[in-house]
Order: C-alpha cells, then sequence, then structure tokens
C-alpha cells in the first residue's frame, strides 16, 4: 500500500512538472507572437520619423537566425524637400517633385540656411537608423559561407533645389559648405555642434594613405590583395542644382570574416570608429582594380567602405562641399553575436547609378 | 501486477508510454507547430505588406509622371524598390487584376500573372497602350535601376536604361 502511494505521488509530481513546462512554453510563444501583432498595429497617427525609428529599434532587437528580422520590416518613408527662396507670392515648386504627394517646402534665405537644413537632415537620419549601432540586417547566406554580402540601404531624404529662387535669394549652391557649418554650429538645444555628435567623443579618426590594400576572395577560395592608388582615383562631379538624397547604408558581417576588420585597420579606424569626412557628391568613377572588386561579394563590403572614406577624406575634388561622410565602424549589434561593420550616412546625388555604387537593396518606402 | 505499455524506472515508478503522456506529447508538438505556422505567416505578411507598399508608391510615381508628360515627349525615372518584383501590362482585351477590369492595366507585382497581381499594385489607363517589350513585363531585379517612359500620344514604350 505504501509503495503504491509513493508511486501514484511521484508520478502525479512527473505530470504536473512536464504540464506546467508545456504551459509555460506555449505561453511565452504566444506571448512573443501577441507582440509581433500589437506592434504592426498603428493605434495613434505618429510622425513618421516614430514610426520608422520604432520599426529599427524593433528590427535591430531580434535575433539574428534565419533572417528573423525580416519579420519586422521597417517602415521609414523617404521624406522630399523642395528647398526654395523664400518668396511671399510666386512660390514655385521643385521640377524633380512635380505631381509628388507630401512634399515639404523649405524657404530659405541664404547659404547657411541650406547647410543647416542637410546638417539636420544627416543628423535625423542618423538617430532614426539607431546611430549605427543596431544590426538591421541579416544575410543568412553569407552568414554561412554562401552568397554574397549585400550593402542595404535606407533612403531617408531627397533634397531638390529650385535654383531660380534661390539665386534671386542670392544662395549659390556651388558655395555650399556642410562639413564647415558641421564643425562650427552647435545642435539646437544641444552643447554639441553637429561634428562632434557624429564622430563621437573623440575626433574622426581617419589615417590617410596613398595606396590602399584590398583584401579579395579569388577564384581558387584563396586572398589575394589588390592594391589601389588613390591618386588614379577620378571623381564625376555632380552639378549644383542636382537633387540630394541622404542616404543610410550598412554593411555587416559576422565576425569570421576578416574583410571590413582588415579595412578598418588599414585605415586607422580600429575597433569602434567613427568618422565624419568630406564628401564629393558624385560617384567614383570605376577603375579596373575597383570594378573586379565591385563584382567579387568578397570584396563589395571593403570597397564600398574603403572608398566611400578614403577617398572622400583625400578631398581629391573638394569644389563642391555639400557632401559628408559620417558613419561608425565597428560592432553593429547587442548581444552575443557580434556582427562587424559599417554604417554610413551620406550624402549622395539622387541618380541611380550614383546609388548603386552604395546600396544593392533599398528598403525605405520611396 | 501486468506491464503493458509500462516502463519501469529505477525507482519502481511507472511512466505510461502508450497512454496519456504520449498523447499530450503529441498535442504539444502539434500546438507547438501550429505557432511556428502562424510566426511564419506573421512574418510573410509583414514582409509583404512592406513589398507592397513600396510597389504602390512607385506605381504612383510612375502613374504621376505618365500623367504630367506632354503629348510627345521621353522621361526618365528612377525605380528604388520592391527588389525582384516586375512591372507588368495587361491590355484591355485581355484577363487582367480585378482592380483594372475592363481597362488597361499597370501593374507592379511579384510575379506576372493575373493573380499574383491581384495581390500587387496596379493602375488602370483609359486608351493607353504601353510596350514593355517582348516579354510584357520589366523585372525589377536589378533595383535601383532606371526605366525610360516614350510618350508618343496614346502609345507609352517602358525600357529599362542599361
Amino acid at each position: 500500500m505504501k509503495i503504491n502511494f509513493k508511486m501514484e505521488k511521484s508520478k502525479k509530481k512527473a505530470e504536473m512538472s512536464s504540464t506546467m513546462l508545456v504551459t509555460v512554453i506555449l505561453l511565452v510563444i504566444s506571448f512573443g507572437i501577441l507582440i509581433l501583432v500589437i506592434s504592426r498595429l498603428n493605434f495613434n497617427a505618429q510622425s513618421e520619423y516614430d514610426t520608422c525609428h520604432l520599426s529599427v529599434i524593433e528590427r535591430g532587437s531580434l535575433f539574428d537566425f534565419f533572417n528573423l528580422k525580416e519579420a519586422a520590416p521597417l517602415s521609414c518613408k523617404t521624406k522630399k524637400i523642395c528647398v526654395r527662396g523664400d518668396e511671399l507670392i510666386d512660390k514655385e515648386k521643385c521640377d524633380e517633385f512635380e505631381n509628388v504627394k507630401s512634399v515639404d517646402y523649405a524657404n530659405v534665405k541664404s547659404n547657411d540656411q541650406v547647410e543647416k537644413l542637410i546638417s539636420e537632415e544627416m543628423i535625423t537620419c542618423w538617430r532614426m537608423m539607431g546611430e549605427g549601432r543596431l544590426s538591421l540586417y541579416s544575410d543568412v547566406s553569407a552568414d554561412y559561407g554562401i552568397g554574397d554580402v549585400s550593402s542595404n540601404c535606407v533612403i531617408c531624404s531627397r533634397i531638390a533645389f529650385n535654383e531660380k529662387t534661390l539665386e534671386k535669394k542670392g544662395v549659390d549652391l556651388k558655395d555650399i559648405n556642410v562639413l564647415n557649418y558641421m564643425i562650427t554650429h552647435k545642435i539646437p538645444g544641444q552643447n554639441m555642434s553637429y561634428y562632434s555628435y557624429l564622430s563621437g567623443d573623440s575626433p574622426a579618426k581617419i589615417s590617410v594613405k596613398d595606396n590602399l590594400i584590398i583584401p579579395v576572395k579569388n577564384e581558387t577560395g584563396g586572398i589575394e590583395n589588390i592594391s589601389i592608388n588613390l591618386k588614379d582615383i577620378q571623381i564625376e562631379e555632380a552639378n549644383a542644382a542636382d537633387e540630394v538624397a541622404i542616404l543610410y547604408m550598412q554593411i555587416s558581417t559576422p565576425t569570421k570574416m576578416e574583410a571590413l576588420g582588415n579595412v578598418g585597420k588599414l585605415v586607422g579606424l580600429g575597433a569602434g570608429g567613427a568618422f565624419v569626412v568630406k564628401g564629393p557628391i558624385g560617384v567614383i568613377k570605376s577603375l579596373p582594380t575597383i570594378r573586379k572588386c565591385v563584382i567579387n561579394p568578397y570584396c563589395i563590403g571593403t570597397v564600398v567602405l574603403a572608398a566611400t572614406i578614403l577617398v572622400t577624406a583625400q578631398q581629391i575634388n573638394a569644389e563642391l562641399n555639400r557632401g559628408v561622410v559620417a558613419g561608425y565602424c565597428g560592432d553593429v549589434s547587442v548581444g552575443e553575436n557580434a556582427r562587424n561593420g559599417c554604417s554610413v550616412v551620406r550624402t549622395v546625388r539622387y541618380d541611380v547609378q550614383d546609388i548603386r555604387q552604395y546600396c544593392s537593396v533599398i528598403e525605405s518606402i520611396p | 501486477m501486468q506491464n503493458r505499455g509500462i516502463k519501469m524506472n529505477k525507482r519502481g515508478e511507472g511512466v505510461n508510454l502508450l497512454g496519456e503522456d504520449v498523447v499530450k506529447m503529441i498535442i504539444s508538438i502539434i500546438g507547438i507547430a501550429i505557432l511556428f505556422f502562424l510566426v511564419y505567416l506573421i512574418y510573410q505578411s509583414a514582409t509583404q505588406n512592406r513589398r507592397l507598399e513600396q510597389a504602390e508608391r512607385t506605381l504612383e510615381g510612375i502613374t504621376s509622371t505618365i500623367n504630367s508628360m506632354e503629348e510627345v515627349e521621353i522621361k526618365s525615372y528612377s525605380i528604388e524598390s520592391p527588389k525582384d518584383w516586375n512591372i507588368v501590362y495587361f491590355q484591355l482585351d485581355e484577363a487582367s487584376p480585378s482592380k483594372c477590369f475592363g481597362k488597361d492595366c499597370l501593374c507592379i507585382c511579384e510575379e506576372d500573372s493575373v493573380e499574383e497581381c491581384n495581390r500587387g499594385a496596379c493602375s488602370s489607363f483609359n486608351n493607353i497602350i504601353f510596350n514593355l517589350g517582348d516579354n510584357k513585363k520589366i523585372s525589377l531585379e536589378d533595383a535601383p535601376l532606371e526605366i525610360i517612359i516614350d510618350k508618343n500620344k496614346n502609345k507609352i514604350i517602358i525600357t529599362q536604361n542599361e
């Protein structure tokens, strides 16, 4: 009798533990699904900035496991801004946004105001996308050594200029110098300059070399170094009144890939390097070596980053100074599955050829 | 004592392998599988919604551009997304998505079929004939890309700018 009673009691205990375990597991999974569903609903009218930022945080918090980040798509719409001279009547529009809905108009009277606008758009874009500290993309195939590492982008803003009305107000787009404005002006309401904010606590760490050596994977799977002489690189400059895009780009690789780490060391960035440099708006004309590198999936991340940082740091073509490149290279995720990568916010001419130099996928909503 | 279906452990306690415990385990596994399936459906829906919104915005842009063009004009248009979808044209007398039944139809959808384009973005046009090349579609596999819109009265040729 005693033995039977003991058996019954133990059996009941075992039943309770397994039932409870299953219940707990089911509850946790259900809760997770509920959170996902609720986050999809937009209860209040939120600004587009908040909507995008929330979606960035949501995605950045998800595990980097079997493209799970795709379950939280980015809700980021491209802002369209038409910069025109400040007139009381005869307010003109920008040809680029003819018949386009939801265009914001910036009425300006001076170069300073244009520089301020571009600076603020860059800061807003950088903040909205997580300041480069969140890994927003997962490339499962690249993680496991198959497929490409791609650069993913969000176009935060498109800025077009109504040259005619700007000229009337004495605004000369050729004299715009955004980097200088960022160094000499504080962010409204804060005690630091735009430059300090973007470059982190310490000044930008850029070491400029004439010869850049980029590791490239060849057909046999070995690593060979391609040498690029920066003095040979030519830049196709944009016209002063060309439409400009503020672009956020992120390339990340798992820590077992050395490509970006090598470039980081080469350019003196080391780990966790932030940078702000002057960047020409135009596209870098491909040299044969760069072209070879661009079509090599192992190399795309390194050449995009290296070309962006080093060429712009060289100030090879300093005529048009609207271009600024800011970024952060280092750990781009929180948690155990650390990834090495680079996040960059930059101005670029809004042109398919130029954008394709930096982006293989655009995730923003046009 | 009969031990059918009951395995005894070292302490002499019994585990019923054939009865209730197994049924509970099977039900739990089915439940978890259903939940994983729901997660997959949400994932699909979330990704699809974003791509659809991108398609709608892009099509809106193309339509606005066409409507603002002169009777005879050539313009270029930059397409950012959605990558890997297609611009598809359905003629007036063909089977077409329900959104533009009875009219010429320009769509951006995942595949060039009526069923897929019912889930995509479509815009109807009156008395306009589109020419998208021999395949009657333009793939956005290489997006971002540029298209050339060549308008000649009521005929519009859209080609990808290589």
